[in-house]
């Protein structure tokens, strides 16, 4: 019977806990994470300070950097304390190969800091000399958004003399010194990053970007369709297809498909009308 | 005097697994399971390095944890207990039994690393389908500074408290993982004098972190053979000088 009596009040007070710590919670005024990022120490500081457990303090950064990552995106899209943050992880697990190429994508991408970005790929290039991925990563980025063709070039031929080096390394390589037609070879690199990449974040970045690319080259040959007929190509993608303006509709990334918009006049893809 | 020493070491094994110190198992399998199952799927591909990660280091963290506990209070105990009296009665010498109580604390600790690597290894096939074996140079090194700050517990606990030793126990193992910004500062001192009492701690505290390969081997880097022979030979060393140390006290220590 006592023990009942102590169940039933254990049960009663762990009621009680739940909807004072539910109260207290509303009652707490919501911090803006950007403050709450302000006191995010250097990575000296946290390095000294965690002793022997480094790397599991810079999961629980990366976690912490995913979910910052996560949160601005989808609300203010700006990511002030994203460069701090991959610093600090950098330095706690300078060997974390993911935390610079990943971050530098985002920096350049999202945060428009090319500059952190590649300082990023640099710090990782120094910190693990044979992992053929950060130059890789460097040599993409200059490619596709900084358009620096022979600073990519660099980095690519960089990449390839490395251990274990992609062969695509070597093509890409090969690709910016010939100075093949700049949009085959950017497609090329961002769907063969897109084959390798592991993260679902930035497969999204890649595919939307590829998507962007694919849109252009479709309304380059629309508009010569429009030039070459003096109507838009409004029955249907197949036919720049069969006036010979490209080769084959390229595959939406998204598992969406393109299409011409009458309203608007311009190629889009079903993709962006789903989100 | 062998057979006396291991007689202590079993009784003191025993004695920690009849207070339940294998209950840590437990809580080491719910973190790693919990962490495959709930944190790895958010970590955007770096699940099983994260999984490496923590198994690598709860098993050290764990093994600190019984150290700090059990290792803290072994010689205390017979003492608070007065079963001391009969050991001392006996003829057995005191840094046998101290030698017997710090080889009990080590088999407890290489009983509780190695049910915990085979569990880490079980959940490593289970959600990527195998671990490395050069995991088990990180895990390997661990034991190691354990040994070392096992024989840094046994010291305290043949001077103090339980509870002072587990405070002076834990600041050691915070220093040990200091002592290189500690030999980077004092040269940086000014006079000889102050460059001398740096040097001295930076070589009388155990450099712990000759220890931490965790991030090497979680990166795919070899463990360079020459340094862990070398910091088994530092281990041996530092914990025999300790024990020693201790046991010197300890012959000196009168209990009535």
């Amino acid at each position: 019977m006592r023990s009942l009596v102590a169940l039933f009040l254990a049960l009663l007070t762990s009621l009680g806990t739940y909807l004072s710590v539910s109260k207290l919670q509303a009652l707490k005024p919501r911090q803006n994470r950007f403050e709450e990022l302000l006191y995010f120490p250097s990575g000296i500081f946290v390095r000294e300070s965690v002793v022997g457990y480094r790397n599991l303090v810079a999961d629980a950064i990366w976690l912490e950097f995913i979910q910052y990552y996560g949160e601005h995106r989808l609300t203010d899209k700006k990511f002030r304390y994203l460069g701090h943050i991959l610093n600090v992880l950098t330095d706690l697990d300078p060997k974390f190969v993911s935390a610079y190429t990943y971050g530098a994508l985002l920096l350049v991408t999202d945060v428009q800091d090319s500059t952190r970005g590649m300082a990023l790929l640099e710090k990782g290039m120094n910190n693990i000399p044979q992992a053929w991925e950060i130059p890789f990563t460097a040599g993409f980025l200059n490619y596709i958004f900084l358009r620096k063709y022979d600073l990519a070039g660099k980095y690519f031929a960089k990449a390839a003399t490395l251990p274990e080096a992609s062969p695509s390394c070597f093509r890409f390589a090969g690709y910016v010194a010939q100075k093949m037609k700049e949009q085959d070879v950017a497609l090329m690199i961002l769907e063969e990053v897109l084959g390798k990449s592991k993260n679902k974040d930035e497969q999204d970045v890649l595919k939307y970007y590829i998507m962007k690319l694919h849109l252009k080259l479709l309304n380059e040959a629309s508009k010569t369709y429009r030039e070459r007929t003096g109507k838009p190509p409004d029955r249907g993608l197949q036919e720049l297809i069969r006036s010979g303006l490209v080769p084959a509709l390229p595959f939406e990334p998204h598992r969406e498909h393109y299409f011409f918009n009458p309203d608007s006049g311009r190629v889009c893809s079903s993709w962006v009308f789903r989100r | 005097m062998i057979r006396r020493v291991v007689a202590v070491a079993q009784n003191t094994f025993k004695e920690a697994v009849r207070d339940k110190v294998l209950y840590i198992l437990v809580i080491f399998a719910l973190c790693l399971l919990l962490s495959s199952y709930v944190i790895a799927p958010l970590a955007l591909g770096e699940g099983g390095k994260i999984l490496r990660d923590l198994g690598l280091s709860l098993v050290p963290l764990f093994g600190l944890a019984i150290v700090v506990i059990l290792g803290t209070a072994l010689v205390y105990k017979e003492m608070e207990r007065r079963t001391i009296y009969i050991l001392v009665s006996k003829p057995l010498r005191r840094w046998e039994f101290l030698l017997g109580k710090y080889l009990g604390l080590l088999l407890v600790l290489a009983v509780v690393a190695l049910l915990m690597t085979l569990f880490f290894y079980g959940v490593l096939y289970w959600f990527y389908g195998g671990g490395e074996a050069r995991l088990l140079w990180g895990i390997w090194m661990s034991f190691l500074e354990l040994a070392v700050i096992a024989a840094v517990a046994i010291f305290f606990s043949s001077l103090s408290s339980p509870t002072l030793s587990a405070v002076f126990t834990l600041a050691i193992y915070v220093a040990g993982h200091w002592t290189q910004d500690l030999r980077a500062f004092s040269a940086k001192l000014p006079g000889s004098g102050l460059k001398g009492l740096g040097t001295f701690f930076y070589y009388a505290l155990p450099n712990l972190e000759f220890f931490n390969v965790k991030n090497d081997v979680v990166h795919g880097i070899a463990v360079n053979p020459s340094h862990a022979l070398w910091a088994l030979g530092y281990a041996v060393l530092y914990s025999s000088a300790l024990l020693a140390l201790a046991s010197a006290i300890y012959e000196r220590k009168s209990f009535k």
